[in-house]
Formats: structure tokens, sequence, C-alpha cells
């Protein structure tokens, strides 16, 4: 796998300019948008996957497990690729998708794929071969202690039971892989996932297998080379199956499972042959249990992963629906908002109309009443009043400035009191006091 | 979908602000505090509807309350279908027509008058009583009206004295004097003479006039009551005897007299006649008017020219009241205003001013304007100009906003007379 | 008594007064009275100038024949008695003294005629005449009726001073109150600006 990505380094650059370019414009995206389009932002991405459902189910699901399952998912590449897995950590997330992109791509291409095949069992019988001991030993513990834990935990926890189903289905995996690696490839994927969905409850138990590893070691040691032959007799088995198989699993991946199940019971026969040591009935049991179990889990995963989509498509399709009401909401409210604006200003407008209209009438009232004594042509008075709404002088007639005789600044005050009430302000705009002070030049 | 996501970003953005800013220019705390200019130019009155009045009443009161200058009567055609008097009236509605409206009926050879505010549909009802004259109901009901709303007394129900010249040429010339009402209407002739008739002068309280005749080839000052036709000679000393004016006290006359060479003004006791001289000028110095009971505003042209002094009653030194050109005299004085005549480009008119103040209006426009009297308020000015060859009665609101002629009897007409206030 | 004196020492006063005014106004009215053939002035200017309204009015003499059809000589020996007053060639006949506007003062071409009405009072000091001043319409009446009385007293004066009792002479002033001609124009003002000498019983 990660050969291939060394094999396709232009590929993987390629891809994750693409995706840093997704990223930026997601970021672009989100600086101008409002809070509810955070949401929206993830689409671009989803989309740009969009050829097939699968990667974005898979997305989905890296998206939603990434990031409690880092650790574990640096672990898990331990276990396959110690050597690499350093190199491959920082950029893993993106050269998994396109790998996986690439590997569908590969998987047209069979003599590519046998390539594939075969350079991975060299892989694992090298790791075999070097780490044999180790890990099988460690995955013989985990069965174990699986086999333990379910006991234990079986009652307890549903998600537990899964994880142990998972653990067994690691194992088996791991045998079946010997056996058909082309499903394992198809498969990788699901594991992968199962496996970080896993990881959390496999890295306590690694943990503990780590101990118990040690005081069986014995016992380990003839499963590897139980589990050695197996795998070289799986091999013969799987090349003669392969031709099938690869018929099968090019259809449905829930027709390859249904073989899988087949192929397993007979792994688990084999196993059962192979590992005698153990009680084969409750081992049998267990494995049945294990089976519908792990059929269980696998359902649910399906069935979570559909769910995931389905939940997905529907968040996506609830936040495209959102996103566009959020967007005919936002067209609107500036709509409504300039309205408002403009009801506002024609009200202003009505307001100030209102008040130079009543302001005129009080003028000729005033005026009208006016009796200036004669020959005061050139005489100014100012006069400042606020009138009530009920047309009376609120606080007295302010002369500010007169020019003129006595005669003439008592003629405007007298101008002023015989003029009460004055024109009352239009109630229905409720004038201001300011709105209702008046000055006046007299002249 | 980005290419259509940025600008719509844009956009909304751009909307956005625009109404925001918008929104923040037009919610200012409130609106500026107005700014108004009244000037004494303009022209229009208080607007004031008068409805129909049987006898034809409503018609002396309009006519009198347009001659103040101080009201603008609405067309009667301007409100349909008024609610008769008596019937409930809502004024309100017609408060952009006119602050007031005025509806009544005749009562028992009276008037019944109602007035109402369109503002605050405010209702005032006045009983006039009948009267022998019964345009003077109608006057009185002006007067009450006028108060009410200007807030000063009115001046209808005066009169007017003044005099007529027929055939003023020739030898059958004849002068009479007329009493009529304020509105130059019902006028009655209390005096004629072949010889001239001059200068009436109302006593304070409008039962007398003083006046001047030459019926006896002389000058000579006489005072008649105008309802018993009794007279009585107040001054016949040689030379003149002219231009009587009441004290505001009723007791004493002022005149001017030239029984010291040429024409001073004196104050004769009219209960003892005794005489005191005012002014000692060897220039021509007449026409007295009271300004208050203790001062005199007279003219003379001891500086060279007719102008305006003020002196008091009791003698002293005069103070000249006028200095804007060569001709300025004939001063009435009412509610401290002083209308007199003015020369002005070889034209006179007739000018209102303050007493204590220099400044003055012109009232009037015609070539030879003259005999200025103020009503009793001061409001209104009678004066005699020329209208096709003859003299003629005019009167001019104090702010000249209104001017109506009088009708008068056949003649010139000359030198009326504003009455005081009638107590009957 | 002692009211009669004064009166008479005052009029005296008064005439002299008059009298140097006269002169020294004759230079103007002469020049102005050379110009004979100068535009009618009419009521119209009255709308122009004030100034000039009152110049014109002192310049109706140059279109008003003050002294209508008589010998303005002073050396004429005509006939100054009682006869001479009904002969229509004899100075005494002529008896309307006209005036500037809003003036007293009497115009030197009146001297004559003057001098001549007095002469005949003194010879007959039984004889008794009214002098009746008019003024024009122009100005307000009281001020006229006083205005019109200074003019009659001028002429009183002047008569005077040639030596007639003064109580042979009466003044009055009738203001504007008796025009002899009842036009708005200045043609119809300096006829109505006159003094006009009435005996008694002629």
């Amino acid at each position: 796998m990660f050969k291939l990505i060394a094999k396709h380094p232009g590929a993987v650059i390629g891809a994750v300019i693409f995706h840093l370019l997704i990223v930026g414009l997601f970021f672009l995206s989100f600086d101008w948008t409002k809070k509810p389009e955070v949401a929206d932002a993830g689409i671009p991405i989803s989309l740009v996957s969009s050829d097939s459902l699968e990667p974005q189910a898979n997305n989905v699901a890296e998206e939603e497990s990434a990031k409690p399952s880092e650790k574990d998912l640096l672990k898990e590449q331990e276990i396959k690729e110690t050597l690499k897995q350093e190199k491959l950590s920082q950029e893993k997330r993106a050269e998994e998708k396109k790998v996986e992109t690439e590997k569908l791509a590969q998987e047209t291409l069979e003599e590519e794929n046998k390539q594939a095949e075969k350079t991975r069992k060299l892989e694992v019988l090298k790791l075999a071969a070097l780490k044999a001991q180790n890990l099988k030993k460690e995955n013989d513990a985990k069965v174990l202690e699986q086999q333990k834990l379910v006991k234990a935990q079986e009652q307890k926890q549903l998600e537990e039971k899964a994880a142990l189903a998972e653990e067994q289905e690691l194992a088996e995996k791991k045998a079946q892989e010997e056996v058909n690696e082309e499903r394992k490839i198809a498969e990788t994927k699901k594991l992968a996932e199962q496996k970080r969905t896993a990881e959390v409850e496999a890295k306590k138990r690694r943990a503990d297998a780590a101990a118990l590893a040690k005081k069986q070691s014995e016992e380990k040691k003839k499963i590897a080379d139980e589990k050695a032959n197996k795998e070289k007799a799986a091999e013969k088995e799987r090349l003669a199956e392969k031709v099938a198989q690869e018929k099968a699993e090019k259809e449905a991946k829930r027709k390859a499972e249904e073989e899988k199940l087949a192929q397993e019971k007979r792994e688990n026969e084999q196993a059962e042959r192979l590992v005698k040591k153990k009680a084969k009935e409750k081992a049998a049991a267990k494995i049945a249990k294990a089976k519908a179990a792990k059929e269980k889990a696998e359902k649910d995963t399906a069935e979570k992963l559909a769910a995931k989509k389905a939940e997905y498509q529907r968040k996506w399709q609830e936040a495209q629906i959102k996103k566009k009401a959020d967007a005919a909401a936002a067209d609107a409210k500036q709509k409504s908002d300039a309205v408002a604006a403009a009801r506002q200003i024609s009200l202003e407008k009505e307001r100030k109309g209102a008040q130079i209209s009543w302001g005129s009438r009080v003028q000729k009232h005033v005026d009208r009443r006016w009796h200036p004594p004669p020959g005061t042509k050139g005489k100014q008075a100012k006069v400042k009043i606020t009138i009530s709404n009920s047309g009376f002088i609120a606080n007295g007639i302010n002369i500010q400035s007169c020019t003129g005789s006595v005669e003439f600044c008592s003629s405007v005050e007298e101008a002023f009191e015989r003029s009460e009430p004055l024109p009352r302000p239009p109630g229905k705009y409720n004038f201001s006091k300011s709105d209702r002070t008046i000055t006046f030049k007299m002249d | 979908m980005i290419n259509k996501f940025i600008p719509k970003t844009i956009h909304r953005v751009i909307v956005k602000a625009l109404s925001i800013f918008l929104l923040f220019a037009v919610s200012l705390p409130s609106m500026a505090e107005l700014e108004l200019r009244i000037s004494k130019t303009s022209d229009d009155g208080i607007p004031i509807y008068l409805a129909n009045i049987a006898g034809g009443a409503n018609g002396i009161i309009e006519a009198d309350l347009k001659r103040s200058g101080r009201f603008t009567v609405i067309d009667r055609s301007k409100i349909n279908n008024l609610p008769a008097y008596g019937a409930p009236l809502n004024a309100g509605a017609y408060s952009n027509i006119a602050d007031y409206i005025v509806r009544g009926k005749t009562l028992n050879g009276g008037l019944e008058v109602e007035l109402t505010s369109t503002s605050d549909n405010a209702k005032t009802i006045y009983n006039i009583s009948s009267n022998s004259n019964n345009r003077r109901v109608a006057h009185q009901a002006a007067d009450k009206i006028y108060e009410k709303v200007t807030r000063e007394r009115g001046a209808f129900d005066t009169r007017l004295a003044y005099v007529t010249v027929t055939n003023k040429t020739s030898n059958n010339r004849m002068f009479r004097l007329y009493v009529s009402d304020s509105d130059g209407h019902r006028p009655k002739a209390i005096l004629s003479s072949r010889l001239p008739v001059m200068s009436p002068a109302w006593s304070p309280d409008a039962q007398k006039l003083a006046y001047v005749s030459f019926e006896e080839n002389t000058s000579a000052i006489y005072v008649q009551n105008i309802f018993t036709g009794k007279k009585r000679k107040i001054s016949a000393r040689d030379g003149i005897n002219g231009a009587p004016a009441w004290s505001p006290d009723g007791n004493r006359l002022a005149m001017s007299l030239s029984i010291s060479g040429s024409p001073d003004i004196y104050v004769a006791n009219v209960n003892n006649g005794e005489l005191t001289r005012v002014t000692t000028s060897s220039a021509i110095d007449t026409e007295p008017s009271w300004s208050g009971t203790n001062s005199i505003v007279f003219t003379s042209n001891r500086g060279g020219s007719p102008q305006l002094y003020r002196t008091s009653a009791s003698g002293g030194s005069a103070q000249r009241l006028t200095f804007d050109g060569k001709y300025n005299s004939a001063a009435d004085i009412a509610n401290n205003k002083l209308a007199y005549v003015t020369g002005n480009r070889g034209a006179f008119h007739i000018a209102l001013r303050s007493v204590n103040n220099s400044g003055s209006d012109r009232l009037s426009n015609g070539q030879l304007d003259e005999s200025p009297t103020l009503s009793p308020n001061g409001a209104m000015v009678a004066y005699t100009t020329l209208k096709n060859g003859d003299n003629t009665l005019a009167v001019v609101s104090d702010n000249a906003k209104a001017r109506q002629f009088l009708t008068s009897p056949v003649g010139d007409v000359r030198e009326p007379a504003w009455s005081p206030y009638l107590n009957q | 008594m002692r009211t009669t004196t004064i009166r008479s020492v005052f009029t005296l006063l008064f005439s002299t007064l008059v009298l140097t005014a006269c002169s020294s106004q004759n230079v103007k009215d002469d020049t102005v009275g050379s110009g004979g053939d100068k535009p009618t002035v009419t009521s119209d200017t009255l709308k122009t100038d004030g100034n000039s309204k009152i110049v014109t009015s002192e310049q109706d003499g140059s279109e008003f024949n003050y002294l209508p059809g008589t010998n303005n000589d002073p050396n004429n020996t005509q006939d100054i008695s009682l006869a001479g007053l009904s002969d229509p060639n004899n100075l005494l006949s002529q008896r309307v003294i006209y005036f500037d506007y809003d003036k007293a003062a009497i115009r030197p071409e009146y001297m004559v005629l003057i001098n001549t009405h007095s002469k005949l009072l003194s010879k007959y000091p039984n004889l008794k005449m009214r002098l009746e001043g008019h003024a024009d319409e122009r100005g307000s009446r009281e001020y006229n009726v006083a205005l019109s009385d200074a003019r009659s007293q001028s002429v009183k004066n002047i008569m005077v001073a040639q030596g007639p009792d003064s109580n042979q002479m009466r003044t009055i002033g009738f203001g504007e109150e008796i025009p002899i001609v009842s036009g708005h124009n200045s043609s119809s003002w300096q006829k109505n600006r006159r003094v006009e000498i009435k005996y008694d019983d002629y």
C-alpha cells in the first residue's frame, strides 16, 4: 500500500496540493460567511470525492473517527510497518485517501493487483518472519484476551462485545488475508475503520496483552507455527479460490461479506483443526458466538455506516436547505431592513413635513396677532418658545434678543400672549420637546 | 458555486452596510428645532367666518372686522351647510378654513352672537341689547368679537364728526358739520353755515363737539352738544381762534390763538374761561393734540418749516419730534400712537408713529391726504384723500393692511374727527 | 389800551422784518419773473420732487400776472379817492395780493398796490377794510388758517406803516376753506394763495 504511494509520489503531491486548495477555499469561504455556513464549508470537500459513494462514506468515517484514533492508527501502522510509519504519519490522512483512490484504480488492473498482492504477501511474510513471534503472540494473546474479556464483558457492554468480535475478526482477517488478500484489499478500508473504532479499547487490551504475552509465550510460539503453516495452506487454497472470489468480489460488498462469512467458517474449521490444545467445542461455540457478534458488528457497522451516510446526506441536504434558507432569510432580512429603513426615512420625512407645516401654521397664527408699534421697521427680536401639546407656551416667552424700543419688545411678548392657545402640534407624531421648540425671528 | 458565492456575499455586505448607514442617518436624535420668521409685511389677518344673520348684522360686523386690518373674513361660499345658530357646531371641522366661526340671530331688537374657536371649539355668546340705532348693535357685536380675539378693545361702536362743503367755489357754498357712525353710515348734520366750519373735536365723553366757525365773519370756537344742539362760544378773540382740542379730563381746551400777534398754543379752562399760554414763539404754533393729561404735541414752523413739537400743557420749552421732510403737521394721538400729515416730494401722506419713538410708517399713498384722526384704540386712522376731484373719507388700519373709503353725504368731505369710546 | 400799543409796536417791527425779507427776495423773484416763457408747471411736478415743487410754487409768478392790466408805476398820479375804487382803470380796483407757497411775505411788485390802498385809508379815516387771507389746499387746514392769517397780517403791517390807523383794518385767515378755483394743480393753487382787500360798504 505504502509502496504504491512511494511508487506514485506525483499523485500524492497532486493530491496534497488538491486538498490544500480545497482547504484553502474552505477557509476563504469560511471567512466570508456566517456561523451556519461552517457546515457548508465541509461540502466542497465531500463533493470533490463524490464520484463514488464509498470514498465519501469513508471520508465521513475517517473524519468522524480520525481525531480520537490518531494514536491508535499510528500503532496499527506500527504493527504493519514500523519502518514507514514515521514518514507517513504526517501525511497519513491525505495519503490514505489517495492510496484508497489509487487502489480503486488499481483494482481494475489485475496484474497490478497481483503484484500488489505479492508484495503484500511478501511483506506479510517478512513481517511474519521478522516479527512473527511477537505478532502472533500478540494476536493470539488478543484472541485469548478477547475470549476472557468477552466472558467478562459480554454481559456488561455491547460495545466491548463488538470490540472483542472485531479483535477476533482481526485475527481471522489476518488469516483470511493470507487466504484472501484480495478480499483484504477490498476490506482494508472497512477493517481500518473497524480497527479505528475498536482502537480505543484495543489499546487497553494491547497493554494488557503485552503482560499476558510474556506468560503465554510458549503457547504463542506454537500458535505462530501453526499459523505459519496455516498461512501456507491458506495461500494454496486462496490461489484456487481466488478466481472465483475475484469474480464475486467485483460484485457488491455485501456479497463479498457473505462469501467472507463462508470463508470464515472454513477458516474456523481449519483453525479448529489446527488448534487442538484448546477446547474445540468451546472454541467453536465461542467462535460461533464471535461470528454472530462479528456479523452483528459488521451489520451494525454497515448499518452505522449506512446510517451515517444517510445521516450525513441528510445533514448535507439539510445544510443545503438551511444554507439556502439562510441565504433567502438573509436576503429577506436585508430587503426588509432596506424597506424598514426606507419606511423610516419616509416616516421621518413625514414627521419633518408635519413639523414644518405645523410650524408654518404657528408662524401665521402669531404673525396675525402681532401688533408691532408703528415705525419699527428694521427692528428685530428673536424669541424662543416651546409649545405644549395642548397649544400653550410651556416655559415662558424667551426673548433672546430685541433691538427695538421697550414698546416694540413688549409688543413681541404680547403677540405670543395673545396667540395662546397656539396651533397644537400634531399628536400623531409625538413630537419631542425640541421638536416643539421654535425660534422666531421677528422683524 | 464559489464564484457565485463571493459576489453574493459582497452584495450582502454592501446592502447591509447601506441599510445600517441609512438606519443610522435617519435615526438621529430628533428633528431640528424650527426657526421661523415673522414679518410685519405679511398682509393677512386672523381668518374668521361669519354666518348669515337675519337682518344683515353680519355684513356690518364683517366690514368692521375687515377695516381693522386684523382679520381676514372668509368668503361665505367656503363653508356649505354650516349648522344654523342653535344647532350643534363641530367647529374643529373648519379649523383649516377659519380660526373662528361667528353665528347669531336677532333677539328682541338686539343681537345674540356666538363666537366659536375652531381650534378648541370654545364658544362665547354675546347678547347685545336693542338700540334706536340698530347698526350700533352690530358694531357692538363687532367690538365684542374684536376684543375677544385680539385682546384689545374694539372701536367700531364709535362716531366720526366731519365737515362737508357743497358748491365750495361759489357764493352758494354751504358748510355742514356731520356726525356719523364710525363706518360713515347714518350721517347727521348738526350745523350748517355759509362760512367755513372747521376742526371738529370730540369731548372725552363723546357728547360734545368743539369746532371753529367763521359764521360771524371771524373765527370763533364753539362747543356744541351733539344731541341737544345747544352750543356755546368758547373763544372769539381777535385774530385766530383755531384748532380746539379737548384735554383728556374734558375740562380744558387747547387752542391756537393769535392774540399775541402770531398764533400760539393756549389752554382755556372750559368751565371758567381761564387762559394759559403754552407757547411763545413768533412763528406759527397751531394744531395742538393732547398726549396724556399734561403734554401737548403741536405744529410749529419755528424751525423754518412746519414740524411737530411737544411741550408741557403748562408751558415751557418745546421738543421737536419730527425731522424728516419739510412738512409734518396735524398730529392726532390715541393709545400712544401719533398720526400726522407728512409732506413728501410734493405730496402729502398720512404717517403713523409712536409718540415716544421717531420711526414712522406711511399709511396712505394719496396726493393730498390730510386730517388724520385715530380711533380710540389706535388701531385705525380716518383721513381725507382726493378721489374724483373731491376729498373723501378713508379709514386705514394702523398696520396699513386694510383701507376702506367711507360713504358720506354729497360734497367735499374734510376734517374727520374720531370720537372716543361711547359710554352709551 | 396797553395791548394795542404793544401790538402796534410789534406790527411795526414785524412789517420791517417782512420788508427786509421781501427785499432779499426781490432779486430772485425778478430774475424768475424775467423768464416769462418758462414752461408751465403743472401739478404733475408734485410727483417728482418736493424741493422742486416748492421752487416751482415760488415761481408761480412767472406764469401768473399778479397785477393784471394795471399801471404799476410808483410815480403814477392816479386819483386816490373813493371814486377810484369803482374805476376799473384805477389801481384801487386791484384788491388781491398773491403769495408764494407757504409764505406770508409780500412780493415787491405789490408794494405800490398796498401803498395805494394805504393812502386811501389815510385819506378817509372812517374807511374800514378787511384783509382776508387764504391758502391753497396743500398742507394742514389749521396751519393754513394760521398761514393765511399771517398773510393778511403782512398786508396790514405794510399798510399801517403808511399811516392809517390799525383799527381801519381787520385781518382774517380763512385758510384753504374758500378757494377761488377748485383745481388740484399749481395754477389753481397760486390763485388761491392770496389776501383779498375788502372795503366795508364798497
